[in-house]
């Protein structure tokens, strides 16, 4: 007896980090919020995968372990450290684990993997109708950031705009369809070429009015001076040169940069759209899972 | 506590500031919530991390447990803020322990982290008077006309600035670069004879769009430069100044800790 009384001490001593003997599992749960709300992060993520390595834990309390560190990764937007912790919740068909299901959903599409989204979410069914529309309207939204407009169609059959929480954005998202389908996008070649006619008229095209100008008053100032050059000295005077040696980098530029600014303004819109989707794909989940 | 002191003695400061943060979780008893916070702050102090240091040594509660505790979480509170760069917490917390510990043999303990706070706001008239009132009293045995001697004057931004604007380069002169203010004006003079001599040869555009506008550049870009100049001149000044009364100041606190330990 005495024997095994020795053995559990020196085991317990033994154990890395502990040092001292267990406190209990809600106790150092307990702990590790109270150190969050202290503004301590990182001695609570480090309280919690302490408890994520301690032996015998029971299930519940493993997908507690892994529920917080999901959120703690949510919380600070590393939603891809969030997604993996979330994946960890094992027991389903518990609220934690409802949580973790969509949270986990929502961290993938946030991350630009919508397909393995919508794939995850088509193998949980939920009990409650509401998470099993909400199920739905995740993933026709991430169907949307996948562009895949037929399955956005599909999914949207499910939609009953019944729910609160999460109507209104299901109403959104045809508007995000439609925007996404009607785009018709600007062309790099068409404002190269306008800015070879008229300097600056390609980022004009692109929809930046200031960039156009300023372009356009750039290669003006240099073809202006060249000219004056020209006028007054003739074509071998180093006035003319050096200012249309200048202004012809510049009219290059101009050419190349309006192509750029074409292909970036379509990056934008779609960068626009997709953060009003993810935001609208995250807030039913702020106010159903608060 | 002791445990988490264990932890300290072999450098583990994770290990430590989660054994200080455990007891401050758990304990009811006020001061022993006040050994572990001071403790956890010198944890921090250990590696650097000075704001958090000041942070949580601020959040015990200084008006409980012997004034020796007292005593150490306002120096620890002065000194890590001192050392974070929040020179006004740390006088505000110096100034603590010598208004409200008055009467205990602390008092003057934390005199020297004031000036030395205010030294580094610039403020060494103050600290000379403050100096020169409780010099007898604080034991550090200094004499302040002889520790400040002459206080260092520092240059002035705006009017290094204005002078700029009348005649570029003066202002850089003025903050004490010669050669960056003679390149500076003569850029500027260059810019503006370039401009004026093609005005005169009627090459209005030219003497507009390159002489006017490389001007215009010169000139606005040595405004903001003369600014940086007079804090890079400023911030010199500063560091020889306080280094060489910080040095006194600190050889006298050593020289009184000595005599104290005698």
């Amino acid at each position: 007896m005495r024997c095994w009384i020795a053995w559990l001490l020196a085991w317990g001593c033994a154990l890395p980090g502990f040092g001292q003997a267990f406190e209990s599992f809600s106790e150092e749960y307990n702990f590790y919020t109270y150190l969050l709300r202290e503004d301590y992060p990182g001695e609570a993520f480090t309280v919690l995968e302490k408890l994520s390595l301690r032996p015998g834990l029971t299930v519940g309390q493993r997908d507690t372990v892994q529920y917080a560190m999901g959120r703690f990764h949510y919380e600070r937007q590393e939603l891809l450290l969030a997604a993996e912790a979330f994946g960890e919740v094992s027991s389903t068909n518990t609220e934690l684990w409802t949580e973790a299901v969509f949270f986990r959903a929502f961290g993938l599409a946030y991350s630009g993997q919508p397909n393995i989204a919508i794939q995850e979410l088509d193998q949980v069914t939920f009990k409650d109708p509401q998470y099993q529309e909400l199920k739905v309207y995740q993933q026709a939204g991430m169907a949307l950031l996948a562009r895949d407009f037929a399955a956005y169609e599909q999914y949207k059959q499910g939609f009953t705009g019944t729910y609160f929480a999460f109507a209104e954005e299901e109403k959104n998202s045809q508007q995000w369809a439609d925007d996404l389908q009607n785009f018709p996008g600007k062309r790099p070649w068409l404002a190269g070429t306008l800015s070879a006619i008229v300097p600056g008229l390609g980022r004009v095209y692109a929809n930046k009015w200031g960039q156009g100008l300023a372009t356009f008053m750039q290669v003006g100032v240099f073809g202006a001076q060249a000219w004056e050059g020209y006028r007054k000295d003739g074509l071998v005077s180093w006035r003319f040169i050096t200012f249309a040696a200048v202004g012809s980098i510049f009219y290059i530029s101009n050419v190349v940069g309006s192509v750029f600014a074409a292909q970036q303004r379509n990056q934008e819109f779609y960068e626009a759209v997709d953060y009003r989707l993810k935001l609208d794909l995250h807030m039913p989940l702020r106010t159903l899972f608060r | 506590m002791e445990y988490a002191d264990s932890l300290v003695a072999k450098a583990d400061w994770l290990g430590a500031r989660l054994a200080y943060e455990r007891v401050v979780y758990q304990t009811q008893d006020p001061t022993e919530r006040n050994w572990a916070l001071l403790g956890k702050a010198r944890t921090f102090k250990a590696v650097n991390r000075y704001a958090e240091a000041q942070r949580t040594v601020e959040r015990a509660n200084a008006f409980v447990g012997p004034d020796s505790l007292r005593y150490l979480l306002k120096y620890e509170a002065a000194l890590t803020a001192y050392l974070a760069g929040n020179y006004q917490a740390a006088r505000t917390h110096a100034q603590q322990v010598r208004f409200l510990m008055a009467t205990t043999p602390y008092r003057w303990q934390t005199f020297h982290l004031e000036l030395l706070a205010l030294h580094a706001e610039q403020r060494w008239a103050e600290a000379k008077a403050l100096l020169n009132e409780f010099g007898g009293e604080c034991g550090l045995g200094l004499d302040a006309e002889a520790l400040y001697g002459e206080l260092p004057k520092l240059k002035n931004q705006d009017t290094a600035e204005w002078l700029h604007l009348f005649m570029p380069g003066s202002g850089q002169t003025y903050a004490g670069y010669f050669w960056q203010g003679a390149t500076s004006a003569t850029i500027n003079l260059a810019a503006i004879t370039f401009a004026l001599y093609h005005f005169w040869q009627g090459y209005y555009l030219l003497g507009a769009f390159t002489g006017a506008a490389l001007f215009y550049a010169f000139y606005s870009g040595g405004y903001r430069h003369t600014g940086t100049l007079v804090q890079q001149r400023n911030a010199k000044i500063t560091e020889e100044y306080n280094q060489q009364v910080n040095a006194q100041l600190l050889d006298a606190v050593a020289e009184k800790q000595k005599n104290l330990l005698r």
